[in-house]
């Protein structure tokens, strides 16, 4: 374990070395451009490390799920319309629950937006491509995060066979801050090892792995699906992943991720110095998410305040998971803008 | 059990197959079967197709196979290549994955000049679809969205690929075009697209001009002389890069 | 259940005579012409002036998979255009009993090609039918007719059955979709015309029946062919009939024959005293239908 002064797409660049990743296929885009950048650099100097600068964002997931297929702990990353089209490859990878690692910081949209900053991938990672948001999604709220989360993702993808996706956002990509780097067997972590799907090294002669994504009977589709539903439910209780900060007594609970959650924090430890009452509960999976406890928490607090850099992707999530609840909602939305601890505070020493 | 002429890579519990009655595309995948077979690839090749009707090929071999997306077959042969370099890596694909929508990747894997084999079946339509104008569609040849014919002045003149590639290839790329309707010449074809894979050569690409009698209209004589008569003069057989 | 379709299902229990509200569904290869029938006796019920919906059922492919027509007619409009069980189903070959049996009632007039499916593969659905029509299409197509008009006889037969209908809009309907091909060959309008009532004879003859089902015995179908040096070799269950064995063979020794493949196609056959045994028909057959082996 050391310190290392990084910045947060530096730390996944080391976060994902450190579980063993191998491969990278990848389209520049702002705000991840350096890890493209800074991976293409590290195989340079470790020859069993792939690389490939592909023509668009399509052919980088693809070659990605070659990479998969072929056994490798493979990767790649985007943003924005580059999310967009990644969601072509995400569809095959969900269909067919391929292991595919994405990290993604999040910027202004739609379409072009800015380059900057936003948490408006939420509903994109999660639920894009045409099927049913089997994807597990982690978002990381500050450079620690970035670099704990790229050792969960490969784990998590290859232990529970699912595409894994981890949201981040143009600030943290670029914040440099001190963090512990370490290797995952200091803190016990076991590392989950790859296998092929194709001409995998067990392989007998005569057997043979014909694997597609395509039905021709809606039955075969609908069975396959109820089959990853089931298979997705049973592995979120050991997925789920959050932090409940301050909500025992809380009388108003913030909800929020990434960032926003970080930003919340201070809001709460601030507020709680002037005597009021507040919490924070920030989903760490947004997918799968962690109804009970946020539940738990909505039938003890008077009030929420759910805050996001977006018009209610986090919201939507949230209101959805707290069906039967009757407990007040607030909210403090600012698509594509940065939400300080101060807008926050504020926000709570209005409302009452 | 009576020994059948199927070949021995083509996966007998998926027969009869899901093609139409007299598809060269088929044809096309039982010479490849063939080829397979004499080369003895089976057990170190990886079998990819696209979507369209090479999707029914999903299953045509006992060959360890992905189907992808649609004019994805390339990328993701390419990406599976760059982590197993060993393996023999071939890509499936039509007129559609190959010149319209996954015409960038086929570019680009040919200035990259990777080292997988693809081959493209050119059936002058999208035929899966019910047959809509691709973009090797011939000039006043009547499709599903081209009911007066393919007219210039709209739509521009069909696509030469392999030509159109051999402009990019990298000097050791093996590019040609044939017919599945030339058996001996076809399998020749792709025995040395395959064998330069397997000799750490570049990038190969064979487009195989194909029958498509269902969407043409046509019957067996009809869909032969379509490919002789009037595709053959537009897109000239051969050998277009041989590989130094 | 959703409203309409408790509705729906109400009502077509049991009446075919009173109410007015059918359900057909008719199952077959792709390729013998399902599809064009059953839009037929769509377009037929709108024009006695009821409504109806009709829905096709297939997968990818183009040509080979078991081709299903779902057409319901009713006095008022059709909210939903597939049932879970018909009041009428056609059956066309040995495939479409396999999907049959999801579909059957009590109730269910089972018309059936008893020429064209075999015995063993009605085993399972023998005790869900109740009532049935005997309807030897693929037998008369053969033996008076062309297998092109396979789907003609059966609609005859089936319309029979539909009293929603009139006889003459059939009549009307698949002369009018055959336009282009009567222009260019003047006999195939009578061809149509005869078969369309054939069936409809054939309907009448049988009459709907109640005891058990029977089909045909398993066609005994020649696959091998010797001279001393040469064996040929076809495959009925990878035979799709196209025929580019016959274009292609050298010495013109192939011909269609009646034996039919497993979609109820023509096959070749072989005149062993031309064949030289060059293998150009097994080298050109996409199915790996024909083997041909020389001394």
């Amino acid at each position: 374990m050391k310190k290392e002064f990084l910045t947060g797409n530096e730390a996944i660049v080391k976060g994902v070395l450190a579980v063993g990743a191998e491969m990278m296929a990848g389209y520049p885009i702002t705000p991840t451009t350096e890890i493209i950048h800074y991976w293409s650099e590290e195989q340079t100097k470790n020859e069993n490390l792939k690389f490939l600068q592909t023509e668009d964002e399509m052919a980088a997931g693809f070659a990605t799920l070659g990479g998969v297929l072929a056994g490798k702990k493979a990767f790649t990353a985007t943003a924005g319309p580059g999310n967009v089209l990644m969601q072509d490859p995400l569809s095959m990878a969900e269909n067919m629950r391929l292991p595919i690692v994405l990290f993604v910081n999040q910027r202004g949209g739609p379409s072009t937006g800015t380059v900057i900053y936003s948490q408006q991938e939420l509903n994109l990672s999660i639920y894009g491509g045409n099927g049913e948001g089997l994807r597990i999604v982690y978002s990381s709220s500050n450079v620690q995060e970035m670099f704990d989360n790229a050792i969960k993702a490969f784990n998590t993808a290859w232990k529970y066979r699912f595409p894994t996706i981890v949201l981040s956002d143009g600030y943290s990509a670029k914040t440099l801050v001190e963090i512990e780097t370490y290797e995952p067997k200091e803190k016990n972590i076991e590392i989950i090892p790859s296998n092929a799907y194709l001409l995998n090294k067990n392989k007998k002669i005569g057997q043979y792995v014909n694997l597609r994504n395509t039905y021709n009977l809606e039955e075969e589709l609908h069975t396959l699906l109820e089959s990853h539903q089931k298979e997705f439910n049973r592995i979120s209780a050991e997925l789920i992943e959050f932090e409940s900060y301050k909500t025992d007594d809380a009388e108003i609970v913030i909800f929020a991720h990434g960032i926003v959650g970080a930003s919340s924090k201070i809001a709460v430890d601030a507020l709680r110095k002037n005597g009021k009452k507040v919490g924070l509960f920030r989903p760490i999976t947004l997918n799968p998410f962690p109804k009970n406890e946020a539940k738990e928490i909505a039938s003890k607090a008077k009030k929420i305040l759910v805050t996001e850099s977006s018009m209610g992707q986090f919201e939507r999530l949230v209101k959805n998971n707290l069906y039967g609840q009757t407990i007040e909602i607030e909210t403090l939305l600012k698509p594509a803008m940065g939400i300080s601890p101060e807008e926050i505070i504020k926000k709570l020493q209005i409302s009452n | 059990m009576i020994e059948t002429s199927l070949p021995k890579s083509w996966k007998e519990e998926s027969k009869p197959h899901k093609f139409c009655p007299g598809c060269g595309q088929s044809l096309a995948l039982k010479i490849l079967g063939e080829a397979i077979d004499e080369m003895g690839l089976q057990e170190k090749m990886v079998y990819a197709c696209d979507i369209g009707c090479s999707l029914l090929s999903w299953d045509m071999f006992d060959v360890d196979t992905i189907q992808t997306h649609h004019g994805r077959v390339i990328p993701t042969m390419v990406g599976f290549k760059l982590a197993n370099p060993n393996a023999i890596t071939v890509a499936f694909l039509g007129d559609g994955g190959g010149y319209a929508i996954g015409a960038q990747h086929l570019v680009n894997a040919a200035m990259r000049n990777d080292k997988i084999t693809a081959i493209l079946v050119n059936n002058a339509n999208y035929a899966m679809t019910g047959g809509q104008m691709a973009p090797t569609t011939l000039v006043n040849q009547k499709t599903d969205t081209t009911p007066n014919g393919r007219e210039v002045s709209k739509f521009g003149n069909p696509i030469h690929g392999p030509e159109m590639i051999a402009q990019i290839a990298a000097e050791d790329a093996y590019i040609a075009r044939t017919t599945s309707n030339d058996f001996d010449v076809c399998k020749n074809i792709i025995k040395k697209a395959l064998q330069n894979q397997i000799d750490g050569k570049g990038f190969s690409f064979v487009e195989i001009l194909s029958m498509c009698p269902v969407n043409w209209k046509m019957n067996a004589q009809e869909s032969m002389d379509f490919i002789k008569n009037d595709m053959v003069p537009i897109f000239p057989l051969g050998e277009i890069k041989k590989s130094n | 259940m959703t409203w309409y379709q408790f509705f729906l299902s109400g009502k077509s229990k049991n009446q075919i005579k009173k109410d007015k509200m059918i359900k057909i569904l008719l199952i077959g290869e792709g390729g013998q012409g399902v599809q064009t029938i059953a839009k037929v006796i769509a377009q037929a019920a709108q024009k006695a002036s009821k409504m109806s919906a009709y829905i096709p059922s297939f997968g990818v492919e183009q040509r080979g998979g078991v081709s299903l027509a779902f057409i319901q007619i009713d006095d008022q409009a059709i909210p939903y255009p597939r049932f879970d069980k018909a009041d009428i189903i056609v059956s066309f070959c040995n495939r479409a009993i396999e999907k049959a049996k999801d579909y059957i009632t009590n109730e269910t007039i089972f018309i059936y090609d008893d020429s064209a499916i075999e015995d063993e593969y009605l085993t399972e659905i023998k005790p869900l039918v109740k009532k049935s029509v005997k309807i030897p299409a693929q037998k008369i197509a053969q033996e008076k007719y062309t297998m092109r008009v396979l789907n003609t006889i059966l609609l005859g037969a089936t319309a029979n059955f539909v009293e929603q209908i009139k006889f003459e809009d059939i009549e009307t309907l698949i002369l009018e979709g055959l336009k282009d091909k009567i222009a260019k060959d003047p006999k195939i309008k009578e061809l149509n015309i005869n078969a369309l009532n054939e069936g409809r004879k054939l309907a009448q003859e049988s009459g709907i029946k109640t005891d058990e089902i029977s089909g045909a015995a398993k066609a005994e179908i020649q696959q091998e062919f010797k001279t001393d040096k040469i064996t040929w070799k076809r495959f009925p269950n990878y035979c799709k009939g196209c025929s580019l064995c016959i274009v292609r063979c050298p010495v013109k020794a192939l011909s269609l024959s009646k034996d039919l493949g497993f979609l109820g196609n023509p096959m070749p056959i072989v005149d062993m005293e031309k064949c030289i045994g060059c293998k150009m028909c097994q080298k050109t057959c996409p199915d790996a239908a024909i083997k041909v082996d020389k001394k």
